[in-house]
């Protein structure tokens, strides 16, 4: 963040982008700082990306702040991100943040961790799965197992890397499709559905869950009857965003903004807001 | 307290102009003046508030050039302006105070703002007879009489004015005026209890907030008002505390920027997301959002309420929509109930 004027992006340069998914919707971005000290995040943050002459969007960082490189994965779905999509290696683009508060991975420590993931809401669970899972930290949590799922195959995030993670003996990820699909030898079925067959245990256990509004309303029942207090279950709000440091005013759900009192609540403090939808 | 005759504080003010900017009530809004002729002002406040000359209606954030097709970014244009603004009513004292907070508190400093802000030295005036649609003593019953966060702070008695300050600058302007003697005083003291006199009874705002935010899904409460609503964000826009903005790009000529512009809660892309999403999809939504912002969340976020009474949304509002009376609405109706 730039420390004298928080408006001002810092440059940075695209070094590797790629399809994430078949339907090439999703393409992940590589982003290179010019001076990697002065970015210091936590998982579950978010940036504003810029181009300029286009605009400025806010997307979660999805990669861990053990990597070298920022990552960011987008969804094609408005000006910004078609003209984002268009882009080639080696163009610069601006950068604002990290902004927002981050996934409570201090209080975690000595407790489990459920990472609950639908389509391409995995950016910032990527983030948190990479930062608690890393071997320099591992020791410090108990169980970690991921529920994650998307339509079909194709419409997984990193699938390269969660081949890798399945191999581990110290996580369990459990991946799911909504249908079964050929060739296809994981679970099937919505993610609510897996996340009960699989029944983590919830003792003293702390859950995050990202995803389509629809899989969140369904799978927080399942939580609740694993145990889980909604103190303990954490998520990531996203709302239409500007100025990304709770000046513009557009972001707030009852009195909390998104951008700057999250964009992760517990589900204990989204209890009792007001909230439009 | 100091003694300043009308011409003495005329000649300080103009004699500041000729270093700065001097704005003052004219017509509908604060403008831009050559020279301040009069210390009279209109009773009450101007339509729009003086809020634009801090954070203008359009303000750019930062330019670049456009070059085989790559872009240069330019050194950032921070806004630079000095001025005297003559004539701030007490409840704009307290908006701004408000802005100040929001804008260069809270972590991030807008430095846009904060640019604008300092070169500007306030002269606030006390309402000697609050205007029809004044309610600032519901929120605090000294406010028409109260400095804030003026630099000098005047109060019209007869034929020449009391003068106070709060900050070092005010007082170093009115060093060498005399002390006001104890008959001034006196008048002062009856001064304030007319202007207080004036106001209408005061709505019980007393845990106001959580009496508003209950009221949240209670679409009856909200009938009769929101269907009235056009959604033209007039009361957003002549709000002194109203602080959102949108961003926007635009390039002419290979020149680029990036710049703000006043947005308005009561417009349906407000919230409208890429997705198509609209969580405030409606009047509805949009409107309860501006009460509850105003008589709530602020209350609950910051301690204070963002409606300082000034009563501009009430004066302007085509449909008639009366914030007073979604206030003393909400005092009739019981908890959580219709």
């Amino acid at each position: 963040m730039n420390s004298e004027n928080p408006y001002l992006p810092l440059s940075s340069e695209l070094v590797d982008l790629w399809f994430e998914t078949d339907d090439r919707q999703i393409k992940s971005f590589v982003v290179e700082l010019p001076d990697s000290k002065r970015f210091d995040y936590k998982p579950g943050q978010f940036c504003q990306l810029s181009l300029l002459g286009v605009g400025e969007a806010p997307f979660g960082i999805a990669s861990s702040p053990d990597e070298k490189h920022l990552l960011f994965t987008v969804n094609r779905i408005g000006t910004l991100t078609s003209a984002l999509h268009e882009l080639e290696k080696g163009t610069e683009i601006g950068i604002r943040g990290p902004l927002g508060n981050w996934y409570p991975v201090e209080k975690m420590k000595g407790h489990s961790v459920v990472i609950v993931g639908g389509g391409y809401a995995f950016t910032t669970l990527r983030s948190l799965f990479l930062y608690i899972a890393s071997p320099k930290r591992r020791g410090d949590y108990n169980d970690i197992t991921i529920v994650y799922g998307a339509r079909e195959p194709g419409l997984l995030l990193y699938r390269d890397e969660f081949d890798r993670w399945s191999k581990r003996e110290d996580v369990s990820v459990e991946l799911t499709i909504d249908k079964a699909y050929e060739g296809w030898t994981r679970h099937i079925g919505f993610v609510p559905a897996v996340l009960e067959k699989v029944a983590p245990s919830s003792k003293g256990a702390y859950a995050v869950v990202c995803g389509p509004p629809i899989m969140i309303k369904f799978t927080l029942p399942v939580l609740e009857k694993l145990g889980f207090p909604p103190e303990r279950i954490y998520t990531s709000l996203e709302m239409r965003m500007k100025c990304g440091i709770g000046k513009c005013g557009r972001c707030n759900i009852g009195e909390k903004y998104i951008c700057y009192d999250g964009p992760v609540f517990s589900f204990e403090e989204l209890k009792g807001l007001n909230a439009d939808f | 307290m100091k003694i300043i005759k009308t011409d003495e504080l005329l000649n300080l003010i103009n004699n500041l102009g000729k270093e700065m900017d001097i704005w003052a009530p004219v017509g509908d809004s604060f403008e831009r003046v050559p020279s301040l002729k009069t210390v009279e002002i209109p009773q009450g406040t101007t339509h729009f508030s003086a809020k634009e000359i801090f954070f203008p209606k359009e303000q750019t954030l930062l330019t670049y050039k456009r070059e085989d097709g790559n872009f240069e970014l330019d050194s950032v244009p921070l806004p630079d302006a000095k001025g005297v603004i003559f004539g701030l009513r007490s409840c704009d004292l307290v908006a701004i105070a408000e802005m100040d907070e929001f804008f260069t508190g809270r972590t991030y400093t807008d430095v846009y703002y904060q640019k604008l802000r300092e070169g500007m030295l306030l002269f606030g005036v006390a309402c000697k007879q609050a205007a029809p649609t004044c309610f600032c003593n519901w929120f605090d019953p000294d406010v028409p009489v109260n400095p804030g966060v003026a630099d000098v702070y005047l109060y019209p008695l007869e034929n020449y004015l009391l003068a106070t300050s709060t900050t070092e600058r005010g007082e170093k302007m009115l060093s060498s005026f005399p002390d006001a003697d104890e008959e001034s005083l006196e008048k002062l003291e009856r001064f304030k209890l007319e202007s207080i006199a004036s106001l209408p009874e005061k709505q019980e705002t007393d845990g106001l907030a959580d009496r508003i935010y209950e009221l949240f899904d209670d679409k009856q409460f909200w009938q009769g008002t929101f269907d009235r609503c056009l959604g033209c964000g007039i009361c957003t826009f002549v709000c002194p505390t109203c602080h959102c903005f949108d961003i926007q790009e635009e390039i002419i000529n290979r020149v680029g920027r990036r710049y703000r512009l006043w947005d308005s809660c009561q417009f349906s892309l407000f919230t409208l997301e890429a997705s198509g999403l609209n969580p405030r999809p409606t009047r509805f939504e949009r409107m309860r959002q501006r009460f509850m912002d105003k008589l709530s969340y602020s209350y609950k976020e910051f301690g204070k309420y963002q409606c300082v009474g000034c009563g501009r949304c009430v004066v302007m509002c085509p449909a008639n929509i009366d914030i007073r009376e979604v206030i003393a609405k909400s005092c009739t109706v019981s908890r959580g109930g219709g």
